[in-house]
């Protein structure tokens, strides 16, 4: 397997957090991140902003499920 | 109208039929506005509608679905949201049993040692901060944005959606989710140094 330079893993964030990538370029993005601080500390920020997406997405239904519910009491 | 019991009957009956499509019907509106806050006020609009006409609704045994998604256009219309497409059969794909969005991502276990403050500020990001960033992108992006983070499009979608081809849409996509970042990670940063500027106080 081929090294990778952190341009290159980089590259490669968004792709891999989506899990979007061919399992060969995804072992060599995994292998980069074992050796390299920076780019795992990079890697950590853009997942934490992923999961943060997506739990805001849950977020926004429970607040409109609850916002509906108040709007429809007040209607009767 | 009515008596009370009549009326909490009618809710009762309401929300059990129909809550299960308000986010179906959330994200609809918000797709075709291409904007948070004005797709979810339509969208309210149209189930107050709806809530009002209940008593109208005659099951032919699908249930209310299509009826809903009617009242959604015409309130998009009368919003003055151009209706171009109406997909009443768009299920959202990437949305779970639960009605939650799987985006799919990986759970990869990061080893990033101790949390960076930026780290300890982003933890504590909430819907707010995250539909405040999308909203300060450029409207190219913010529209991808919108598409693929708040209604949980995937990439066909948002191409038909957009009228644009389908093989730009990955970079669109990636390079709206690299500005989000970027905002975020800004917003992180005063933040935290807004917090560090407390503390020496």
């Amino acid at each position: 397997m081929s090294e990778i330079n952190c341009e290159a893993a980089l590259g490669k964030v968004f792709d891999f957090l989506a899990n979007d990538l061919e399992d060969s370029d995804k072992s060599q993005v995994k292998s980069h991140l074992s050796t390299c601080a920076p780019c795992n500390r990079e890697f950590a920020i853009e997942s934490k902003i992923s999961s943060l997406i997506s739990n805001s997405s849950i977020d926004a239904q429970t607040s409109f499920a609850s916002k509906m519910q108040n709007r429809l009491q007040s209607e009767i | 109208m009515g008596t009370p019991e009549e009326r909490a009957a009618k809710l009762a009956s309401f929300e059990l039929a129909v809550s299960p499509y308000y986010e179906q019907i959330r994200r609809f509106c918000i797709s075709k506005a291409k904007n948070i806050q004005l797709g979810e006020d339509v969208a309210q609009e149209a189930l107050v509608k709806a809530f009002n006409a209940w008593n109208t609704f005659a099951d032919q045994g699908n249930g209310p679905k299509s009826w809903l998604y009617k009242i959604a256009a015409n309130a998009l219309t009368t919003a003055g949201i151009k209706e171009s497409k109406i997909d009443s059969k768009r299920e959202f794909v990437n949305v779970n049993e639960e009605g939650i969005v799987d985006f799919g991502f990986d759970k990869y276990d990061f080893n990033h040692g101790e949390d960076s403050p930026e780290m300890q500020v982003l933890e504590k990001f909430s819907m707010a901060q995250i539909e405040a960033a999308i909203n300060s992108l450029d409207e190219e992006f913010r529209e991808v944005a919108i598409l693929k983070f708040i209604v949980g499009m995937d990439n066909i979608e948002i191409a038909e959606e957009l009228d644009i081809v389908q093989n730009t849409v990955g970079s669109k996509v990636s390079r709206a989710r690299a500005k989000l970042s970027e905002v975020l990670k800004d917003m992180a940063q005063s933040y935290g140094i807004g917090l560090d500027n407390d503390k020496k106080k």
